[in-house]
């Protein structure tokens, strides 16, 4: 699905976030990136749907170059990537409902098919009664599970959570957490960035540990070791 | 892929853009109404000169003064002479009387002015002559000038190239006034819609986060700059319309005679361009305010 052929990132200030990594993702994993503060996971991220482009290096989705990604292309590639950004990125003025029918909207989606998706994916994430709720009426939970619901209604192929328990307490972090496996049992792959390490030790699945800018371990099954701190 | 719901969106975001800065959508609106104005106005004077050139162009080309005192001897033989010049189509004698006839004609109303000139009549006669071709007339008047009982031969031509030269001159005046005016127009329907590009910045960088292609997000603000460019092109049409009328009902009160072009259609194919103008200048303000945002 994805795959990154020694990538580098260097950002205008100079600062090297992500240094010669290499990596392979397959449809239907389920992945953890997980790593300290400031050792690249959000740029590695931004990389998979080109919020940023690769310093060097190649980035394959589906068998084509995100890098070499003609820009009036680039749309097609965000509608098969559904993201929640570590902000959530709601709009404010916007209901839980707006916010998630917004995503459709830009693909040029009937009416019809708005009214008939948008109710099902907020039933999914359990959030049906709170459609009409605008995002500051909405805990930091619901906020995630309103940004998770309009990542996944274009139906993407793959669905990448940066830090979406960040701020939540174990008990909801599980459940956004059970949220992104079931999605994952619906064969959509998942990527989630994260720092929350007794999920990751729960959950054995294949994590990705990166440090500096370099991956560090990857392990099929693996646990979050604070080895390299 | 533009469906119609998306088209619909456009109208509605780009009519709440327009009100929710209304200050700066006026100003735009008056500038490009003022811009389109400068443009109309130059346009018809130069179309009405060329106009009132054509006429006299085509209604005599030749006119021949008589000396006060010409003999009848010479004026029988200079009508000798203008019917055998090669090229002259047609002649005909005005009299002083017909002079003075005429005049009081294209008076009208104003006949006072003539008080006390009537007994003296001041009028040469004269020979009126038409050409077959415009360029014939200048050899003509070679051929009559300084003959006897000739006082001094006027041609249209000469006339119908000064009425040109001011016509270019317009032209190109109203032109470069223009150009600078839609420079200025340009530059404000760009500010008016980058205000609205900038309160909606934070939805346009998460619409295209979530995979919405270029020209969705450009839709509405050109939308917006089309309808600016419109409103103002309105307010020029409407304005130089009953402008124009007016000017004509002027016109035939005090110059009767004077060939003015008529209203319709000259107005109706004016409208058309300042719209057609009016929405262009909109999609190129629009456009150069959302460029710089879709770079990312
Ligand atoms: N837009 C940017 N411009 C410049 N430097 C940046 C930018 N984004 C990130 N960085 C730098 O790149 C490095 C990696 O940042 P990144 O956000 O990828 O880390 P992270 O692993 O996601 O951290 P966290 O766990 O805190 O979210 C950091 O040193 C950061 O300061
Ligand atoms: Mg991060």
């Amino acid at each position: 699905m994805f795959q990154l052929d020694s990538v580098t990132k260097v950002y205008p200030n100079k600062v090297v976030a992500l240094s010669g990594v290499s990596l392979t993702i397959r449809r239907g994993e389920f992945v953890f990136l997980v790593g300290p503060s400031g050792a690249g996971k959000s740029t590695l991220v931004k990389l998979l749907y080109r919020e940023e482009l690769p310093t060097r290096g190649n980035i394959l989705f589906e068998g084509r170059s995100i890098t070499r990604l003609r820009r009036s292309q680039v749309p097609y590639l965000r509608r098969r990537v559904g993201v929640v950004f570590q902000d959530c990125k709601l709009l404010p003025h916007k209901t839980a409902e707006a916010n998630v029918a917004f995503a459709l909207e830009v693909t040029g989606a009937g009416a019809r098919e708005i009214r008939r998706r948008v109710p099902a994916v907020l039933e999914l994430v359990g959030l049906a009664d709170k459609a009409r709720a605008y995002p500051h009426e909405l805990s930091g939970g619901e906020q995630q599970r309103v940004a998770l619901a309009r990542a996944i209604v274009n139906n993407p192929a793959v669905v990448i959570a940066d830090e979406p328990t960040g701020n939540l307490d174990p008990q909801t972090a599980w459940e956004i957490v059970g949220l992104l496996e079931e999605i994952n049992r619906r064969g959509r792959t998942v990527i989630m960035a994260t720092h929350a390490k007794a999920i990751v030790n729960a959950m054995n699945r294949r994590v990705v540990a990166l440090s500096r800018g370099r991956i560090y371990r990857d392990d099929a099954s693996g646990v979050y070791d604070d080895g390299y701190l | 892929m533009a469906t119609f719901r998306s088209l619909w969106r456009g109208f509605g975001e780009a009519l709440s853009g327009v009100v929710s800065n209304s200050v700066m959508s006026v100003a735009s609106i008056s500038t490009v109404a003022l811009t389109l104005l400068v443009l109309a106005g130059f346009l018809l004077a130069a179309v009405n000169l060329s106009h009132v050139a054509g006429v006299i162009e085509s209604q005599i080309q030749l006119r021949v003064y008589l000396d006060a005192n010409a003999a009848e001897e010479d004026v029988r033989q200079l009508e000798a002479q203008i019917a055998g010049q090669p090229g002259v189509v047609g002649y005909r004698y005005v009299s002083k009387e017909e002079a003075l006839e005429r005049l009081r004609g294209y008076l009208g109303e104003d006949q006072d002015l003539l008080e006390g000139v009537e007994e003296l009549n001041p009028l040469p006669a004269s020979f009126e002559i038409s050409v077959l071709r415009p360029d014939l007339v200048e050899r003509v008047a070679y051929e009559l000038q300084g003959r006897p009982g000739v006082d001094k031969v006027s041609y249209s031509a000469e006339v119908v190239r000064r009425l040109l030269e001011v016509t270019n001159v317009l032209r190109l005046g109203g032109m470069t006034l223009a150009l600078l005016l839609t420079g200025v127009t340009v530059f404000l329907i760009a500010n008016t819609i980058r205000i609205t590009v900038f309160a909606r910045r934070e939805e346009i960088a998460i619409m295209k986060l979530v995979g919405a292609t270029d020209w969705y997000i450009r839709w509405p603000f050109l939308l917006e700059g089309v309808l600016l460019g419109l409103a103002g092109a309105a307010v020029a049409a409407l304005a130089i319309a009953f402008t124009y009328r007016w000017l004509l009902d002027m016109f035939y009160d005090r110059l009767p005679f004077l060939p003015l072009v008529t209203p319709q259609p000259l107005l109706q194919k004016l409208s058309l361009v300042l719209l057609g103008l009016g929405a262009l200048v909109g999609v190129v303000g629009s456009q150069i305010s959302v460029r710089r945002l879709l770079q990312v």
